[in-house]
């Protein structure tokens, strides 16, 4: 064995190097970032943190009305004007923000885990179970999605943690598809093999070993699918289904700022600019994640 | 004689297709005894493999199943026993390793993270004793500066590296048996023999037995204590190497000897085999080599040959040759 040692000593032609932590590899991933990308998580990064920490700086309510001071045009009292009640615009579209940021990750991580479990739970063990989560998801991609979302709207109501679930269940399928695909991958695999020749059993097999596989995909999914969730919580706040007033949220704003589209325009582009640019980020955000995440679909 | 760790008797592993049933594993008789290595040499369909993944209870879906026989090993008939006990013997007390070491690792965590992992599984043992034994074992295979490669993921490894991190995976829990299925046929040559210096050392030190299946009859040489050749599903010989390399007694043996390429005879063309091996869907009544042997006879075809002990510890399925040897 005194030979294979030397042998081996040589065999291994990198410099003695120490392999990047979890943290370092999300550093790796962020910097491999195209400019766009890194733009675009600038920008979110930016946003959440605003609507996080604006409102303790902020010296007006998003409720309190003022009727004698209605659409005021910007000034150094109301940096971006009031709106038709004479609600500060700043603070609405903070509060706003708030919650449409904020639904559009909880329905995106209601969608991963369901999805998620889903679609893996199918990829895995094939047989019945795959057939019968997959015609349920086949079933559900098959409807309209928004309008599934109106139907489970008008049946449960329209508080926040109804939309976050109506919304999160509407793009589980589109998850559990992905997950699926890329799980049935592993299936057959040399290392599922490997593992339970070493004792591992079916579910300790799927959730440590094949699970991680399928995570940048989901995270490139995931990215995509919050913009998709925003813009769906805007538009049916915008029907008015959505976030109910008072409560602000963007896409309720907008629809209150129609009725002063020639009077006060600018209400309507506020919250239209953050949804616009907010959906935007998240979706270069998501190509770019997939660019450097999938080493094989290199430009 | 050693202690036998496990006894293999009548092993039947079928295969149920739509149209055919496929013997694929005919009715094998297998004893490995402590500290023993065992050659299973075949050629492509022979039944090898099947045979392995019938011991280790990891053949396919509701198609293959083994449908009779029994694998005792420490005293349990492996064949009987539950998944959950399955698994409690996987990787402790019985491991296996695999032709392709780039593909068994888990490519997404480390390479220490992945051997503590095993042992965490089947041992009562803290985080840090864990740790501590993953790298003594990959410092045993011969990995060195093993407290780094602990560290690292498999891609930053080579192919070497990787076989043998698969090689301490396996046995880590210093299991009674090792099975390796072909370990050494995905390597290069300089590492395909410290891969079997390895597999000497695990026997010599921690008195391993290994069931080692190999086309390779070079490896046989090298490594083996017993041989056993199989031919369609069947064991066709089996005795102890020398025996097998100094007087084959079953013509299939014989031939697979003579088609070994020889450096001292200057051949113009290489012996081969004439034809293939029977598919398992549609054995031949009599003997299953009697359409390519060089010396079959017409009773050949007509009964098949039982295994007989023709030689103390020497076992053949040929009709031809006569009790005391000397085919």
């Amino acid at each position: 064995m005194s030979n294979t040692a030397s042998i081996t000593e040589r065999e291994r032609i990198s410099p003695p190097s120490v392999a990047p932590g979890k943290g370092r590899i999300i550093l790796n991933v962020l910097g491999g970032l195209s400019v766009v990308g890194k733009a675009s998580l600038s920008y979110l990064v930016l946003i959440y943190l605003f609507v996080l920490v604006a409102p303790l700086f902020l010296a007006h309510s998003p409720t309190d009305t003022d009727p004698l001071s209605v659409t005021l045009p910007a000034s150094g009292q109301h940096w971006l004007g009031t709106d038709e009640l004479g609600r500060d615009e700043l603070a609405r579209i903070v509060s706003g923000g708030r919650i449409t940021l904020m639904v559009g990750l909880a329905a995106m991580a209601l969608a991963v885990v369901l999805g998620g479990l889903l679609g893996s739970i199918a990829g895995f063990f094939g047989g019945k179970t795959e057939y019968v989560i997959m015609r349920l998801v086949d079933m559900m991609l098959s409807i309209p999605s928004f309008f599934l979302i109106l139907i489970e709207i008008t049946s449960f109501g329209n508080s926040p943690p109804v939309v976050i679930v109506a919304v999160g269940f509407t793009y589980w399928p589109q998850m559990a598809r992905i997950v699926h695909a890329e799980v049935m991958k592993w299936r057959d695999s040399s290392l599922v093999e490997a593992e339970t020749t070493l004792g591992a059993g079916p579910w300790r097999i799927l959730f440590r070993h094949v699970v991680p596989q399928t995570y940048s995909s989901i995270i490139v999914l995931a990215t995509l699918g919050i913009g998709w969730a925003i813009l769906a919580e805007s538009g049916l706040s915008y029907l008015g289904l959505g976030i109910q007033p008072p409560l602000a949220s963007w896409g309720n704003m907008l629809q209150q700022s129609q009725n002063y589209i020639w009077t006060a325009p600018v209400l309507a582009v506020y919250p239209g600019v953050f949804i616009l640019l907010t959906v935007l980020s998240y979706s270069l955000l998501g190509e770019a994640l997939r660019d450097v995440l999938d080493p094989k679909l290199k430009r | 004689m050693g202690k036998k760790l496990m006894e293999i008797r009548d092993l039947k592993t079928y295969f149920q297709t739509k149209n055919a049933l496929i013997r694929a594993v005919d009715g094998i008789d297998l004893d490995v005894e402590e500290g023993q290595i065992v050659c299973i040499v075949g050629e492509s369909g022979s039944g090898k493999s099947v045979t392995s993944l019938s011991i280790m209870r990891l053949l396919p879906g509701p198609k293959g199943r083994i449908t009779s026989g029994e694998v005792r090993f420490e005293g349990k008939d492996l064949s009987k026993l539950s998944e959950k006990e399955m698994d409690a013997v996987r990787g402790d007390r019985i491991s296996m390793i695999f032709q392709e070491p780039m593909t068994a690792l888990n490519p997404v965590m480390k390479v220490g993270k992945q051997i503590e992992e095993v042992l965490l599984r089947h041992r009562k043992v803290t985080k840090s004793e864990a740790k501590s034994k993953a790298i003594e074992t990959l410092r045993f295979v011969g990995v060195p500066r093993a407290e780094h490669i602990v560290n690292e993921y498999p891609h930053q490894l080579s192919g070497g590296m990787r076989q043998r991190v698969m090689i301490a995976m396996a046995m880590v829990c210093e299991p009674r048996l090792l099975i390796a299925d072909e370990p050494t046929t995905a390597l290069d040559v300089t590492i395909q023999i410290q891969v079997l210096e390895l597999m000497k050392k695990m026997r010599d030190e921690r008195k391993t037995s290994i069931i080692l299946i190999t086309h390779d009859l070079g490896v046989v040489a090298e490594m083996a204590d017993h041989v056993v050749v199989m031919y369609a599903g069947q064991v066709v010989e089996s005795t102890g190497a020398d025996a097998i390399f100094e007087k084959p007694m079953h013509p299939y043996t014989q031939a697979l000897l003579a088609s070994i390429p020889s450096l001292e005879e200057d051949k113009e063309v290489l012996y081969s085999i004439p034809g293939t091996v029977p598919s398992a869907g549609a054995f031949p009544k009599g003997c299953r080599f009697a359409d390519r042997c060089s010396s079959a006879q017409p009773s050949c075809t007509e009964e098949m040959p039982e295994l007989r002990e023709v030689l103390p510890e020497h076992f053949v399925r040929c009709a031809l040759v006569p009790n005391g040897g000397a085919a």
